[in-house]
């Protein structure tokens, strides 16, 4: 009879896989989550007595180089906003469409799946934190994947290098498109039919192109290690090892995109500035489309960062500069 | 006999629980590869040694829990359990009669079934080939069998010698 039921129920989810959704997510939230908790249980224990152990002395050490390294990130982050606010003009000038900047929440790895054949992770984020299917997900280094399963408290990662997964990318040296495929395995990633002539190097930096539309453009995806073309086969194969430390990231960040309406939103001038909007309403009504305004963007940092630093930067989403200008045509 | 299940209940629960721990600490996946399949190995432990209280919808219950955990596809592992431990619950007389090496050996044969039953289910709904690198946990569940059925044998014996 238990057998019986179970061909059912995968039957059920073969052929209709919203049927069994409902349990999917109840089991994720009340059996993953208390597993995977318990398996991080002695690393957190690990964290909070080393925390607890450490004395004064380091604690002020520590302190004083993250606050040097904010004092150094600040600099830059206010680099970055003159630059993007160049970098709108001169995309206006190209008659280019959008420039859309991401806003991300912190989540936290929970556990790795144990089947060596799927390249998934579990997050500590879900419907709760406003995550939806099909987000993508960073970590500080670069693209790790996409949410596939949301439930309640967490969510059911694809990394880049499943098999099943693809992503868009291109040549950051050149523009060069391509899809990168997975291999199945956390440290390679397969660039599969280009011409054998096409200008593609060891060390290059390949970096996600955006079309399709499920990962953002621009963010690194990995670098080139080798190129293969034996001079039978019609296309090089190219080899490249993933940027985000897949196998070792403990914090991710799931990516709040704003969608940028491209060609379809008719030209509206402000009448009151763009307001910051939390991470975690990424709504597109609340989107404010504007021409590109290069002092309000150069002095729009400091004030994020600012709200950043309030609140606590674990447990709360983060709120970046997030803006949209989409400029259409 | 009526004592231990009256009085060390908890020593199933428990050790199954310690299972699916040790099924999902995080391991280099070159390690995790050929990690002996924990949970396969106590519940055909416990189907050894208590064939009639382990029936098919407990089996079923820790399948499907498996199945929430590891994000498979429902009913995946309950129904490779359901298939393996039935071979269990009928020749587990003839099996307790087999030399040490002769139960290792069943046990590898009896994972080889299990992680195939799970990995054609597996590539129903998800088509990737691995090769037939997913047999390797079964060598090595093979090799654990004799040290975890001692284990628990011992504990269960040195609690019920123990005066209460």
């Amino acid at each position: 009879m238990p057998a019986l039921l179970s061909l059912s129920l995968l039957g059920a989810g073969y052929y209709r896989p919203e049927s069994v959704q409902g349990l999917r997510n109840a089991l994720a939230d009340y059996a993953a989550l208390p597993v995977y908790w318990l398996t991080t249980f002695p690393k957190h224990i690990w964290e909070w007595t080393d925390e607890q152990l450490s004395s004064r002395d380091e604690l002020q050490e520590r302190n004083l180089a993250l606050e040097h390294e904010n004092l150094i990130l600040q600099q830059k982050v206010l680099r970055m906003a003159a630059l993007m606010a160049e970098n709108s003009r001169l995309k206006e000038l190209l008659n280019s469409t959008e420039l859309v900047e991401d806003s991300v929440l912190v989540a936290e790895l929970l556990g790795v799946s144990p089947d060596p054949d799927r390249q998934e992770v579990l997050i500590h984020r879900g419907k709760a934190d406003k995550v939806f299917e099909g987000q993508p997900v960073l970590d500080a280094y670069g693209l790790v994947g996409s949410a596939i399963e949301v439930s309640e408290h967490t969510t059911r990662v694809l990394l880049i290098t499943d098999a099943t997964n693809a992503v868009p990318i291109q040549v950051s040296r050149n523009g060069v498109r391509g899809i990168a495929e997975g291999s199945g395995r956390p440290d390679e990633l397969y660039i599969r039919n280009l011409v054998p002539t096409t200008d593609i190097h060891e060390g290059d930096l390949i970096v996600s192109s955006g079309l399709g539309g499920r990962y953002p453009p621009g963010y690194p995806v990995g670098e080139v290690i080798r190129t293969e073309y034996d001079g039978t086969d019609p296309f090089l194969r190219v080899v490249v090892r993933p940027s985000a430390r897949l196998d070792r990231s403990q914090q991710l960040l799931v990516v709040f995109r704003p969608e940028a309406k491209i060609l379809s939103v008719p030209v509206v001038e402000p009448e009151k500035p763009t307001e910051n909007i939390t991470a975690g309403k990424p709504s597109a009504e609340k989107q404010q489309v504007e021409k590109p305004a290069s002092k309000q963007t150069v002095n729009e940092p400091p004030a994020a960062i600012k709200r950043a630093t309030d609140k606590s930067p674990a447990d709360r989403p983060v709120t970046t500069n997030k803006k949209s200008h989409a400029k259409n045509h | 006999m009526q004592k231990t299940t009256n009085r060390y209940w908890w020593l199933m629960p428990l050790s199954l629980l310690s299972a699916f721990l040790w099924q999902h600490w995080p391991l280099s996946p070159a390690l995790r590869a050929v990690a002996p399949d924990a949970i396969l190995l106590v519940t055909l432990h416990w189907i050894w040694r208590k064939p009639h209280a382990i029936g098919s919808g407990v089996l079923f219950l820790i399948g499907l829990f498996r199945d929430g955990v590891e994000g498979s596809a429902l009913g995946q592992h309950a129904l490779a359990l359901i298939l393996t431990g039935y071979f269990v619950q009928i020749f587990h007389q003839r099996l307790r009669m087999f030399a040490v090496w002769q139960q290792s050996l069943t046990i590898c044969l009896l994972t080889c079934f299990y992680l195939m039953t799970c990995n054609w289910l597996h590539l129903l709904h998800y088509p990737t080939n691995m090769g037939f690198s997913f047999f390797w946990p079964a060598v090595t569940t093979g090799l654990c069998w004799p040290l975890l059925h001692l284990l628990l044998n011992t504990m269960e014996q040195g609690f019920l010698r123990r005066p209460a």
